[in-house]
């Protein structure tokens, strides 16, 4: 994902220029709206995700005074909004919030776990039922956060404490059917980048073509378990049917990591680099370079012929691929049925070209909207004049 | 000028929220109550609402606050955002709490200015808040420090100058302030940009860089206490973590400016910055046309002249500018031009000095219409009230009825007159000598000036006005040209005019006799100010109306 610079709108209408497709609130991509009360993480959240920021500098952030848009692009396109916690936005004196809510996408609530959280619930209720109001399509993703000092039982204690408290209340209103999901994060692990996924995840209409692609895959190549990675985020966009444990999770996005620093490291002046010698780290886990190593970081078309092989001293091995310019498939398997990799190799381009297709698809039917909406508002034209 | 300015900041526990006001009132407009809270802001401020006086007389402490935020606690609340005053030496007359300041202003006694926390204006309250909330969390300007303009007609036009202040307990160590500066007309708005900004830059630098001394002190303090006391530390645990240990104290509001600068008297120092600029804003806007006469009267469009130019018999007029209607003997002198080289350089030099420093003039001739037109020359060189005239006399009027006097050919001065404040001039025009071409008509003419001001006075030392007027006057310009030339050049002296009255006026408040007691050293400090010479002092006395003895 390549991320515009940290921009800062007016949501006034501004008084010169009416320039359409400049317009942030005019974009229609989908939105993540990630508010709660100051404090709990929202800006640190957005940095560790967007923008790597070590966990650690994250105590240094200012506090946010305005809404900080972000736009992402990548396999899809989607904004990243991020509230400050002292303002409330459904002020119609002073904000259209019509205009905030009103696009399709996610509101993610952030929870602050450590600290009391009645005023937080409150809030989010009231949220919940403002933003409701103004669009019933947005979905709701409750983050109870910074959950890392907490043990795993109080943890478990408060998110249901949590659930529960909203699903009362919002069945108070009447508004019961309002799905809300409910994660356990924090930016000191995976979870963070786990929860995302998930919020992501259901703004992909794909997605079922996509894991039932990954289930082909696995079940045909005797695959554990594949993840289709967001390289630039370590967001998985997709995986196979199977449950997800959170270490094969850590270590697939891990893998991700190493790849881009290796490539960061050796990958700048050629394209095409081979690496001989063999590296080991620290975990006696023993790396090994099939030869091509892309670019990452910085979205080169060498991406997608990017792969890499690590070896682990459990018997397992772990698989990265490159998909295209955004993607990449990491999976774990069993190192006997490694044995067979031309055979892996192979089912490998199959899905490569089945998720380019899938992709193609997408770009084509979005092209066909957008001259079918010029054509409409030629059309509106001529009736108007 | 309707405007008020405003301290306003990205409070933490709060969001924006508005700290310090200052607003002028116009005695003739609002009621002058002791008490500050109950003081009715109608018809002074830009938005209030003329028809609704008496509703909007609320008081601080009943009014609900228009917006509010979900579970928000009441703003006064909050220390990050409180004002507060230094310790008075005298007791309140009332045991209530202080709210704000009031500034009389010593030249004008109609104005105070007062500074509180809110406007007491329910309706401009509504706007500054606006304000408030709209350049701290949604405008943004380049760099984000510095000034953005917003506005609509509804809530008023905006200057917002934003800076943030260091301070080592706020998350991220910085704080965010803006001055905010309301008015409805966007247009003197936008004309005080410069001022106001250059103002408000100063302001704001002072306070960072107060605060920046600060925020190293305590850092400094904060490494040391680390190192002396991590070893041997007693007493309760350490927080487990940074973020609980920040925790801890982010329930707590930040402090205020107050307690940050440690600068007891901020608030007063602002009001009275504040005050100062509405002021210095409110006189730099109100510059009217001088003399309630337009700019440019013989504008060229409407100009006799231009009309002149039509006539065929106009085109003869010479590069000396006399003119010639209808036939060869109706001569007047047309401009000063024409009259400079009709008099000669040390001729005009005295006969203009004797004028500009306010003697009495006396032109006499053979041709009334000569006499008239110099007057009329003459007389667009000052300033309207310092000019009257009586064109036709037969006998002398002294100078308290006219400074510009056309009398009779024969007619005698008085002896009685003193001669050094009046100055002669008698023209007159030979018709026995035809003209040929321009020059010689304009040796027709024959002139005799007597009495006025010492001729040693005129050549000690220079004279910035009649220079410049000669400068100009050499400029081979058209007629029309110089003209406006001529008329701007006025406008410049007559301006300095009242910068000097101003300023004599200001210093002391006995007004225009007070002139004479002025010590020296000030006025020769006005007048490099000024850019004008010692010898100018008369002339620009004269044109502000100030006795000269
Ligand atoms: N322990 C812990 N602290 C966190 C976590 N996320 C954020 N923080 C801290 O919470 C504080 C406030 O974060 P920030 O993102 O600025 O809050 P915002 O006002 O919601 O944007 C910072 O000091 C962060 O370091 C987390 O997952 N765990
Ligand atoms: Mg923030």
């Amino acid at each position: 994902m390549s991320h515009s610079e940290g921009d800062e709108y007016s949501l006034h209408t501004s008084p010169i220029g009416n320039d359409v497709s400049e317009d942030p609130v005019q974009d229609h991509r989908p939105r993540l709206l990630i508010m709660g009360l100051r404090r709990s993480g929202k800006s640190s959240i957005q940095k560790v995700v967007f923008h790597k920021m070590p966990a650690n500098e994250t105590l240094f952030l200012e506090s946010t005074s305005k809404i900080i848009k972000e736009n992402i692009t990548s396999f899809i396109d989607f904004q990243v909004w991020d509230f400050p916690g002292q303002i409330d936005y459904f002020d119609t004196a002073t904000y259209d919030s019509d205009v905030i809510f009103g696009e399709y996408g996610a509101l993610i609530f952030v929870i602050d776990a450590q600290d009391d959280y009645i005023e937080a619930l409150n809030r989010l209720h009231q949220t919940v039922l403002r933003a409701h109001e103004r669009n019933k399509n947005l979905t709701f993703e409750v983050f109870i956060h910074k959950v890392d000092a907490l043990s795993d039982e109080y943890k478990i204690d408060t998110q249901r404490d949590i659930q529960q408290r909203t699903t009362d209340e919002l069945a108070d209103v009447g508004l019961e059917n309002v799905p809300l999901s409910f994660y356990l994060t924090s930016i000191y692990d995976h979870s963070i980048f786990e929860a995302f996924s998930k919020v992501i995840q259901k703004l992909i209409p794909q997605l079922p073509t996509l894991e039932n692609l990954l289930n082909i895959l696995c079940s045909n190549s005797g695959i554990e378990k594949a993840f289709l990675f967001d390289v630039n985020s370590k967001i998985y966009i997709a995986t196979d049917s199977s449950p997800v444990d959170m270490q094969t999770y850590e270590i697939c996005s891990d893998m991700i990591d190493v790849i881009i620093d290796i490539s960061e490291i050796y990958g700048r002046t050629t394209s095409f680099h081979h690496i001989s010698d063999e590296i080991y780290e620290d975990n006696q886990t023993q790396v090994e370079t099939n030869g091509k190593t892309g670019n990452y970081g910085t979205t080169t078309d060498t991406a997608n012929d990017a792969a890499s092989l690590i070896k682990l001293n459990n018997g397992m091995v772990l698989c990265l691929r490159g998909v295209n310019r955004f993607l990449a498939l990491v999976c774990l398997l069993r190192s006997d049925n490694f044995e067979k990799h031309g055979l892996i190799d192979y089912n490998f381009q199959c899905f490569k070209q089945a998720i380019a297709d899938v992709f193609e698809l997408k770009r084509r039917s979005a092209e066909r909207f957008r001259h079918e909406g010029m054509r409409l508002s030629v059309s509106e034209e001529n009736v108007g004049g | 000028m309707n405007a008020i300015v405003s301290l306003v900041h990205f409070c933490e526990v709060d969001g924006p929220s508005v700290i310090f006001c200052t607003q002028a009132f116009h005695a003739n407009s609002a009621e002058d109550n002791l008490d500050e809270v109950s003081v009715s802001s109608r018809g002074s401020s830009p938005v209030a609402d003329q028809t609704h006086s008496d509703n909007s007389r609320e008081t601080l402490s009943n009014r609900k606050e228009p917006f509010v935020n979900i579970n928000r606690p009441a703003p006064a609340s909050c220390a990050s955002c409180a004002f507060s005053l230094p310790p008075l030496d005298t007791k309140p007359i009332h045991n209530s709490e202080i709210k704000g300041f009031k500034t009389r202003d010593e030249e004008n006694p109609l104005v105070t200015y007062k500074g509180s926390r809110y406007p007491q204006d329910q309706q401009l309250y509504a706007a500054v808040r606006q304000a408030c909330v709209r350049s701290l969390s949604c405008e943004f300007c380049q760099g984000r420090e510095g000034p953005v303009l917003f506005g609509d007609d509804k809530n008023g036009y905006v200057l917002s100058y934003m800076f943030k202040i260091k301070d080592s307990q706020a998350r991220g160590f910085q704080r965010w302030y803006s001055f905010i500066f309301l008015m409805t007309d966007r247009v003197y708005l936008v004309e005080s940009w410069p001022f106001l900004v250059s103002k408000f830059r100063i302001l704001a630098t002072g306070i960072q860089s107060k605060a920046n001394q600060i925020f190293e002190k305590e850092n400094a303090a904060k490494e040391e206490r680390n190192d002396g006391t991590f070893l041997t530390r007693s007493g309760p645990l350490p927080p487990t973590s940074p973020d609980q240990f920040l925790r801890r104290r982010a329930n707590q509001p930040l402090r205020s400016l107050v307690d940050l600068l440690k600068s007891k008297d901020f608030f007063v120092q602002l009001h009275a910055n504040f005050s100062w600029i509405l002021k210095a804003c409110g006189r730099h806007l109100q510059e009217k046309p001088i003399n309630d006469q337009t700019m440019f009267p013989n504008s060229v469009v409407f100009s006799p002249k231009t009309i002149m130019l039509l006539d065929p018999i106009a085109t003869c007029q010479s590069s000396f500018g006399l003119n010639c209607l209808k036939g060869d003997y109706e001569t007047r002198i047309e401009d000063l031009k024409a009259l400079y080289n009709i008099l000669g350089l040390d001729a005009f030099r005295k006969l203009i000095l004797n004028f500009v420093k306010g003697n009495q003039l006396i032109i006499r001739g053979n041709d009334p219409r000569i006499v008239q037109s110099v007057i009329s020359n003459l007389k667009e060189l000052v300033p309207n009230e310092c000019c009257s005239i009586m064109e036709n006399e037969n006998n002398y009027q002294t100078i308290s009825k006219c400074n510009i006097l056309g009398l009779s050919a024969t007619t005698q001065i008085p002896d009685d007159v003193n001669k050094s404040t009046v100055c002669s001039l008698y023209i007159s025009q030979d018709y026995n000598k035809s003209p040929k071409d321009d020059i010689a008509r304009m040796n027709t003419f024959e002139f005799d000036l007597q009495y006025g001001i010492d001729d040693k006075w005129i050549y000690s030392a220079p004279n910035s006005f009649i220079n410049q007027l000669l400068g100009i006057l050499k400029l081979n310009l058209p007629n029309e040209l110089m003209n406006t030339r001529i008329m701007i050049f006025k406008e410049q002296w007559s301006s300095k005019a009242k910068q000097f009255l101003r300023f004599i006026t200001g210093n002391n408040n006995e007004g225009r006799n007070a002139s004479a007691n002025m010590d020296l050293t000030k006025q020769m400090e006005v007048i490099k100010y000024l850019d004008i010479n010692e010898n100018d002092l008369p002339i620009i006395k004269f044109w502000a109306g100030l006795k000269t003895t």
